[in-house]
């Protein structure tokens, strides 16, 4: 096993810090929920949650996004949902992971159905990605106004599609 | 003369209420949302109001709450939805855009067709 020089910083995904139950397996000192503290050797791992980032404008739709919960049932007046919990969580983790990869979040809407939608756009394409209910999620790409792809929402294409290259 | 149902031509236009406010449906370029034109749990059809049959003041109900968006019956044709004049009590213009694949899909197409009306402003 190679020796990390130096004071190393592993990223994982959110909630995949491995775990606290393989930490403690590995005999490790818990310093919080969301950290663990091992020393073995010479070797010395500190693991704890990453926080990304996020840009100004996906800071704001963040803020709609979560907002679209404490809407009121038949908000528009035509008995129309508030979005679940689970759907505002999926719609927020997406937001994050493409902010990472510097999607061009542009704009968010909850649907009738209690429903989200997120839309990218850049100079030439764009995007919309649907989360609803049941885990249900798809997205449609766009160059100018002709469709491209309608399907699962896949973050490849979606990254290529948007891709200013 | 109201009792009368018309045939809907390719190029007539029906116009579709989307909101403006909390939440709103409109982006910053005055385009749509495609939850502007998705159908209800238990909706069989999308209510529009056919363009030659109303005014936008009419048509609008509420300024401060909505804008509205036309799209051609042509257009709603091309992308294998139906249209109907259908009148309800109060709204002589009322119809319908409908059809069985009426899906996510459709909505978004829609959506990309629809073209902003400038009313009131």
């Amino acid at each position: 096993m190679t020796a990390l020089a130096g004071r190393t910083r592993i990223k994982t995904e959110y909630g995949n810090v491995s775990s606290t139950t393989t930490i403690k397996r590995s005999g490790c000192e818990i310093i919080d929920a969301n950290t663990g503290y091992l020393t073995s050797g010479s070797i010395h791992i500190q693991a704890q949650s990453y926080i990304p980032k996020l840009s100004g404008k996906a800071i704001d739709i963040l803020y709609k996004v979560f907002n679209f919960g404490k809407l009121k049932s038949n908000w528009d007046g035509n008995h129309a949902n508030v979005p679940t919990e689970d759907v505002i969580r999926r719609a927020v983790s997406f937001l994050t992971l493409g902010d990472e990869s510097d999607l061009p979040i542009y704009f968010t809407a909850p649907g009738p159905n209690g429903e989200i939608v997120l839309e990218y756009k850049n100079e030439k394409n764009t995007a919309e990605v649907f989360f609803e209910e049941n885990t249900f999620s798809e997205m449609f790409l766009y160059e100018d106004k002709k469709m491209v792809y309608s399907g699962e929402v896949q973050m490849n294409k979606l990254i290529d599609h948007l891709s200013t290259d | 003369m109201e009792n009368e149902i018309i045939k809907i031509l390719d190029e007539d236009r029906l116009l579709r209420r989307a909101f403006f406010k909390g939440p709103s449906y409109v982006r910053e370029d005055m385009t749509v949302t495609s939850f502007a034109f998705k159908l209800r749990k238990g909706e069989e059809g999308l209510s529009v109001d056919l363009e030659k049959l109303t005014s936008y003041e009419k048509s609008i109900t509420n300024i401060d709450k909505f804008r509205l968006f036309a799209v051609t019956a042509k257009d709603i044709r091309s992308i294998e939805l139906h249209c109907a004049h259908n009148p309800i009590p109060d709204n002589y213009a009322h119809a319908e855009i409908s059809g069985t694949s009426f899906s996510n899909k459709k909505s978004s197409q829609l959506a990309k067709l629809a073209v902003y009306i400038s009313y009131p402003f």
